[in-house]
């Protein structure tokens, strides 16, 4: 997920970037929903992974919010909310990758 | 005199081609060092390099706090002092996202679920809760 550059975005890079952000999440709260089960013995892991649910939910939430009704490019400060949010859920995500397997820390930030 | 292009891509597929199987190697050599640790029970001393190398960043939080606790009394660390005694003690943390970030919210995710608690107003301290 790579959040662009430039200082006006347009309504198309918003609907594109709002896809992504929705796939990645749907990923994420798949991932979790399966293995939750299976971490209820981990007290740690249960924290971790409540803690990426959450922060899913988050962004999310903020996905929701960001308006797309617009004609001339906007500053892309309308998606600064959202990009924090989403910071937020890819740090969640690297810490459940870090008590899985340290080794993929660096892929999964890059994939995210 | 420089080099023909067909001389500079064998070149090149040589290196690439070693390279793959020094990863291939590197990996084999990985999984098995990982099941043979696995095959040990118990946890790593307490003044090894290496001691929080097979826990979670959490775990290994409320071991360092169990710890000076037990010794130190019941004050608290700062994310920076927490930083600290993880990287020494062999926690991995990757090279993209910074221990400070990794460990800051590990400790805001606990404190959450009351695994510990800040230990003064400015939120700067963490420590274990007091047992009631």
């Amino acid at each position: 997920m790579r959040f662009p550059d430039d200082q006006q975005i347009t309504a198309v890079e918003v609907i594109r970037v709002k896809g992504e952000i929705r796939a990645n999440c749907d990923l994420l709260l798949e991932y979790v929903h399966a293995v939750l089960p299976a971490a209820v013995a981990s007290p740690g892991r249960l924290i971790i992974l409540n803690q990426l649910r959450r922060d899913i939910f988050e962004v999310r939430s903020e996905c929701g919010k960001v308006s797309v009704n617009f004609l001339r490019p906007k500053n892309k400060r309308i998606l600064s909310r959202t990009r924090a949010a989403y910071e937020e859920m890819r740090l969640a995500a690297i810490v459940v990758c870090q008590q899985q397997e340290p080794a993929l820390m660096d892929s999964l930030t890059v994939a995210l | 005199m420089a080099e023909t292009p067909k001389r500079i891509r064998e070149r090149r597929e040589s290196t690439l081609s070693h390279l793959a199987g020094e990863y291939k190697d590197a990996l084999h050599y990985t999984g098995e060092l990982r099941r043979a640790i696995d095959s040990f029970s118990g946890p790593i001393p307490e003044d090894s390099p290496h001691r929080y190398l097979r826990q979670d960043v959490g775990d290994a939080i409320l071991a360092y706090l169990t710890r000076v606790g037990a010794s130190s009394g019941p004050k608290g660390k700062s994310i920076k002092d927490l930083v600290t005694e993880l990287e020494s003690g062999g926690c991995i943390f990757g090279v993209i996202k910074s221990p400070t970030e990794i460990v800051t919210k590990v400790v805001k995710a606990y404190v959450q679920s009351s695994r510990l608690e800040w230990q003064d107003r400015k939120q700067t301290l963490v420590g274990l809760p007091e047992k009631k």
